[in-house]
């Protein structure tokens, strides 16, 4: 006899209906498998058999065909063998098959006949309802994650015999309760605040000027310094996700894998540092199923790169792209899958190989042939798209143990929430979102100078040793900076500003 | 028509007599005498060297050097010889060659010359002393000679040519095989800015560590003065300093701290006896160099009370961004803008590290 389950597979971020057929007739007792499954759905019969097994149904000793449909597409992962299962039993008659209809099963079965916890439950329900699915059966320890999902029925079952009871009306179950979405804001809360940085004035004010216009920020400084304990605290200043932003970005970190079991939604921004042994794919996403990789994981989050030129150079290119459109589209033999990867871009590194060059603290061993080297190993098409360059330098004891509290992190928030307000109204209708995508068309619209601002803009460029491709990146600071001080217009101060945070362009690193 | 001095000197030049060995000989021999006599009245062949012996034979012709010379120029290379020597350089204590080939504008090697040199391995405080002697130098009208190597010897340069001013650059290696390989930009630019590149090697000869030292001779031979920036106990500039003694030039060397390793050599110069280079100015007195005093630009520029404020913090040394956060009591973007006007005016200069100092 024949049965269909539909269940569902992802490529990439977008899920497509996959059919589950088995059909039990008679012949040698034997499993086929047929619809280009990989190793682990190849598996998932034994996995089968025994869960049925074990959950004190029958396994008929019968020839038995699985088909999933569509054939042209390879599957991959554990996540069929709840639809296979389920399959096998109404193709014996163990269940009926109307009860399957309608409903969408994803699961991992364990021998015993519970249900494991697979990858990418929420891109797979997102798919389910757009595609007209009301109901959706999921493992328990994934429910947390479709919590914020409305429109559709999700019921999570811990084993294969739970499932069945509620299908077949012995014991129904009740669906996972909704959460409301407006719980989301004020959830956020994060280890590191910027009370906590002592001194630092001005990689602070810089940093503050980063999340107020989404600008890429480079910090350089001797080791020790506290740059990535600044890192750590740029989360802490971003404006809070919206539910949207919230539920891309946990569809990422549910493809990839990096979920706990009890997160719902991502809602704190994510700060990923990959460490600089990390490979092209790791970064930039890829592999024979195109798992998205750490820039995409830091979709609407920061991704920190400490140490940057201690990374390989093929590594640090990959970026450059990424940087410009936002999303990063990974091509494998078997397929091409865009990601998104919005994310702010910060970076820390020492000034030379030793770490103390033009430090007051220790004395620099490098030639300047090494420290040439070593700057040179970040390209200029890089550098081009890191809005703000700045220098941090160790704080002294005094300032560790002064007892005054800095400004904590929340009210930094609120200034940089107020410029993001004016940004927002500024592009809307725009691909554009904050000051740093400005396009030339905008930076001519927006970023208008007065004469004072212009002579200044003039003048620091003949006598601060400014490189020309310094010149749009003080524009679209100068313009946050404005933002952030509430003004229309870019005055000279603000230019006057804007130009201080160039420390790479400055002549004195050559 | 007998063969020219210009001639003999290029000879004993190409020969590859030591310029030693070739001083001896001219003090009692006259050039054409030597061309002359060798290999008949003048056998004595460890008063040349074997190979040189040999060599001066072989190219004893006169049709032979004419060649060679025309060769030289259609390399673009030219020659000055031991006759049209400036008066420094002939100097018996700087062992002259007799020969040296160069690019560029000959002529500088009579005016006011002052050489610069350091370590290879200098650290930020080298790179700004060096800028900032050798950018006021320039406004006084001294040519700064220097040696083309990494470090203090390239930031010299650079500042020279950054500045307007005219550099020498005495190699220790021959023209056609400039090293280091990342300086032959600079040496074109050098050229290119109406200086001069200029060497006693062959310009096939490839820098050894021998060359090196010895070229030093030249770059003090030229200058009435040697400014050593930075030198720690074993560098190359400790050697040029030597030379400078020995041929009686005035030595200055910028005092660094004594904790660094890099002032190691200098500060021990210092305690020697040689002049402390503070100031463009000092060198120049100190040289008796006929210098106009620059006027400090006494125009008072109008500063508002923030800008005041900062001015006399700073009056008292540099400071850390921080410390002037505290210091001025002012927000941090405010300062930040405040500096960069200030730096803009000419007032402030803004170093490594968020540290700023009056300019």
């Amino acid at each position: 006899m024949l049965a269909k389950v539909k269940s569902f597979g992802l490529t990439g971020l977008i899920g497509y209906e996959v059919d589950v057929e088995v059909d039990v007739h008679s012949g040698l007792p034997g499993i086929e498998m047929v619809g280009l499954p990989d190793t682990a759905i190849r598996e998932s019969r034994e996995r089968v058999r025994s869960a049925i097994k074990n959950s004190a149904y029958k396994f008929a000793p019968n020839k038995i065909t699985i088909n999933l449909a569509p054939a042209d597409i390879k599957k991959e992962g554990p996540l069929y063998d709840l639809p296979i299962a389920l399959a096998v039993l109404a193709a014996t008659q163990q269940l009926d098959v109307v009860k399957l209809q309608g409903t969408v099963f994803v699961g991992e079965l364990s021998l015993d006949g519970t249900i494991r916890r697979v990858r990418g439950i929420l891109p797979i329900i997102l798919s389910a309802k757009k595609a007209g699915y009301k109901r959706i059966v999921i493992p328990y320890e994934n429910r947390n994650e479709t919590v914020y999902v409305g429109g559709v029925e999700v019921f999570a079952f811990k084993s294969l015999s739970e499932t069945v009871r509620h299908l077949s009306g012995e014991a129904v179950a009740e669906p996972v309760p909704k959460a409301d979405p407006k719980t989301l804001t004020a959830q956020a809360e994060y280890a590191e605040d910027m009370k906590y940085v002592k001194g630092q004035y001005a990689a602070k004010r810089a940093l503050e000027i980063a999340a107020a216009g989404g600008h890429n920020i480079l910090m350089l400084g001797p080791p020790g310094g506290g740059k990535t304990m600044l890192a750590k605290c740029l989360p802490s200043i971003l404006p809070e996700m919206t539910l949207d932003e919230a539920l891309e970005t946990t569809k990422i970190h549910s493809v990839a894998g990096c979920l706990g079991t009890d997160d719902c939604l991502i809602t704190h921004r994510p700060f990923r540092s990959p460490h600089h042994t990390a490979s092209r794919i790791a970064l930039a996403g890829g592999g024979p199923s195109a798992r998205p990789g750490e820039i995409s994981i830091a979709h609407n989050g920061v991704l920190f790169m400490d140490e940057l030129p201690e990374y390989p150079r093929v590594v640090l290119e990959i970026l450059r792209q990424p940087l410009e459109d936002r999303q990063i589209t990974v091509s494998r033999a078997q397929r091409t899958v865009s990601y998104p990867a919005n994310f702010m871009f910060v970076a820390s590194m020492n000034p030379c190989p030793c770490g103390n060059y033009g430090s007051s603290r220790g004395e620099c061993t490098c030639t300047p042939a090494m420290i040439e080297k070593y700057h040179s190993k970040i390209s200029g098409p890089l550098l081009d798209r890191i809005d703000l360059q700045i220098e941090v330098e160790n704080v002294t004891y005094d300032e560790l143990t002064c007892s005054e509290e800095a400004e904590d992190s929340a009210s930094v928030k609120e200034r940089v929430d107020f410029a993001r307000k004016i940004q927002t109204e500024r592009y809307k209708g725009t691909q554009v979102y904050c000051n740093a995508g400005m396009n030339s068309r905008m930076l001519n619209e927006y970023c208008a100078l007065d004469s004072d601002a212009q002579s200044l803009l003039k003048d620091a460029f003949s006598r601060l040793d400014l490189s020309a491709r310094a010149y749009t990146r003080v524009l679209k600071v100068a313009r946050t900076i404005a933002d952030l001080a509430g003004e229309k217009n870019i005055s000279a101060e603000h230019i006057a500003e804007a130009v201080q945070y160039r420390s790479l362009d400055r002549g004195y690193w050559k | 028509m007998g063969v020219t001095e210009n001639l003999i000197y290029y000879w004993l030049g190409i020969s590859g007599i030591t310029s030693r060995r070739a001083n001896a000989l001219l003090s009692n021999y006259s050039p054409l005498e030597l061309w002359e006599k060798i290999g008949n009245e003048l056998t004595n062949v460890s008063a040349f060297g074997d190979k040189a012996y040999d060599a001066l034979l072989r190219y004893r012709s006169e049709e032979f050097l004419t060649k060679s010379i025309e060769k030289l120029d259609n390399m673009g290379i030219s020659f000055i010889t031991y006759e049209k020597f400036p008066e420094l350089l002939s100097q018996r204590e700087v062992d002259p060659p007799m020969l040296l080939y160069y690019k560029g504008d000959i002529s500088l090697i009579r005016s006011n010359c002052v050489g610069v040199v350091g370590t290879r391995e200098c650290t930020a405080y080298g790179k700004e002393a060096t800028n900032r002697l050798v950018t006021d130098l320039c406004k006084y009208n001294v040519t700064i000679v220097s040696g083309l190597a990494t470090g203090i010897d390239t930031y010299a340069h650079r500042a020279t040519l950054k500045a307007g001013g005219k550099t020498i650059a005495v190699l220790g290696s021959g023209l056609n095989c400039i090293a280091p390989q990342s300086n032959v930009g600079l040496s074109e630019e050098i050229i290119n800015a109406g200086g001069l590149i200029l060497t006693e090697y062959l310009p096939r000869t490839e820098a050894t560590r021998f060359t090196f030292p010895e070229r030093n001779r030249i770059i003090s031979g030229l200058s009435i003065g040697v400014i050593v920036v930075e030198a720690g106990l074993k560098s190359g500039a400790l050697i040029t300093a030597d030379y400078a003694c020995e041929q009686n030039r005035t030595l200055f060397a910028v005092p660094g701290n004594i904790t660094s390793t890099r002032s190691v050599g200098t500060n021990r110069l210092l305690y020697d006896g040689a002049v402390p280079a503070l100031t463009a100015e000092d060198v120049c007195e100190t040289l008796n160099l006929s210098y106009r005093k620059i006027e400090k630009n006494t125009r008072s520029i109008q500063l508002d009370i923030f800008e005041q404020k900062i001015y006399n913090i700073l009056l008292s040394g540099e400071q850390n961004f921080d410390s002037l956060v505290f210091a001025a009591e002012m927000a941090p973007q405010k300062l930040t803008a405040l500096l960069s006007l200030l730096e803009l005016k000419g007032i402030v200069k803004r170093k490594q590290s968020n540290v700023f100092c009056l300019a």
